[in-house]
């Protein structure tokens, strides 16, 4: 699976944009971006609110079209939002469940448990979410990362409403996630818990409002 | 399992199906309590009255179709999963048609006894809103997923589908008026029929369209 205008190069290079710059309304949010992201390595976008980190990784999707420059993702990727996309009356197992098929993968109720387990949330596998808390409720969408198959993690910010035990815990995941090949783009705004391979900083541009998309 | 998901979820939430067909049969009451006792029987009011109450019920569960899992970020999900979306809109418009346009069907012959249509048209009745009803939730999802990133959409989304529903309601009416009149269909159920294929043929496409527009607002 490829997304993206340009067709890359490197085999090595999951991400990679050049001078990419998202528009809204036709206004610019910011500076043009270059950066490209390895296999085993980790980008986090920083940047202070309104600078456009979540509409950076939709447009990286094909989310969000109104752009400029060039971005390419060369593998099947895994992208969370700010909505965790879990049902509400469903339980965790049943939501991860339903991401596999989702991923056309065969219903697989163990290796859902085994992960929503290693969260610690064994005793609400089987509570429907809406009687999770929003910490909780994030360790699910955690779950479910590690329950999927895909190599390069979007995240948007990923260690949002975990406390500090779970911060930990998500910083290891994602070694052993760059560890096993895979990469993480991830945007962030709070203190540094987790220290990325590079970090890239949307700055806002000075000259507003004369360009065309 | 996708499939499943969408009957799971209205069975957790019952109200999906009990709300449009309790205005239904809420309806139909006050046009029996009020017209019934002035008419005698409704005679060929009845064909166009039916059809109008199951296009407006219809309406009061099309809003909530795609909210939900807009406002969990599913719909986002469903779009770069890899399950063909054409597929999972069809999913949709499959359950929806059977939470509101099957449930619909069901109680036909009550809405009929009601407004005191004659007994061997019960048959005929069912018939013509089973090939109708799909029409109504097709053309239905385009319309909610045009108006799902607009918050409360509802009113609007009335506004949007209810001219776009005037052939099912002409020729579902107009097929029902003939039974009462000669007791055969003429060409009404062709044609309402025709409008259910042709609603099936292009209205799941409009919905990809509309669902990508809203989520890429």
């Amino acid at each position: 699976m490829s997304l993206g205008n340009t067709a890359l190069r490197d085999e090595n290079i999951t991400v990679e944009t050049k001078n990419l710059q998202c528009f809204r309304d036709e206004r610019c949010l910011f500076a043009p971006i270059s950066e490209e992201v390895r296999v085993g390595a980790s980008l986090e976008v920083k940047g202070r609110n309104g600078s456009g980190k979540t509409t950076l990784l939709r447009a990286l999707i094909g989310l969000h079209r109104q752009t400029r420059g060039s971005f390419s993702i060369s593998t099947s990727f895994l992208y969370q939002g700010h909505k965790l996309g879990l049902d509400e009356s469903m339980t965790p197992v049943e939501n991860l469940v339903w991401f596999q098929a989702l991923n056309g993968r065969k219903a697989n109720q163990s290796s859902a448990f085994r992960n929503i387990d290693f969260l610690g949330l064994s005793e609400k596998a089987d509570t429907p979410c809406q009687f999770l808390s929003t910490g909780q409720k994030k360790k699910v969408s955690i779950a479910r990362w590690l329950d999927s198959d895909k190599k390069l993690w979007l995240l948007d910010e990923p260690f949002t409403s975990l406390d500090s035990e779970s911060s930990n815990v998500l910083v290891s995941i994602f070694d052993q996630h760059l560890v096993n090949g895979g990469s993480i783009v991830y945007s962030n705004h709070i203190d540094a818990v987790y220290t990325p391979s590079s970090e890239v900083r949307l700055e806002p541009v000075e000259l507003e409002g004369i360009v065309e998309c | 399992m996708l499939v499943r998901r969408e009957f799971i979820g209205i069975s957790r939430n019952p109200s999906l199906v009990i709300n449009p067909l309790m205005f239904l049969l809420i309806a139909v009451t006050i046009f029996a309590i009020t017209l019934k006792p002035i008419l005698g029987d409704m005679g060929r009011a009845a064909g166009g009255l039916i059809w109008v109450l199951v296009l407006l019920s219809s309406l009061t569960s099309l809003d909530s179709l795609f909210r939900k899992d807009y406002d969990n970020g599913t719909l986002e999900q469903l779009l770069l999963g890899e399950v063909n979306p054409f597929f999972l809109v069809l999913m949709k418009c499959f359950t929806h048609w059977c939470s509101s346009g099957l449930v619909m069907v069901i109680v036909a012959p009550v809405i009929a006894m009601s407004l005191g249509l004659s007994q061997d048209l019960y048959g005929s009745l069912v018939l013509c809103l089973l090939v109708g009803t799909p029409a109504i939730s097709l053309i239905g999802l385009v319309g909610a997923a045009l108006t799902v990133a607009l918050g409360r959409g509802g009113a609007l989304l009335s506004l949007l589908i209810l001219p776009i529903m005037f052939p099912v309601v002409i020729f579902g009416g107009g097929s029902i008026d003939s039974l009462v009149m000669s007791g055969e269909f003429g060409g009404g159920l062709i044609w309402l029929f025709a409008t259910s294929m042709f609603a099936l043929g292009v209205a799941p496409i409009a919905t990809l369209f509309a669902l990508r527009l809203s989520i890429e607002i």
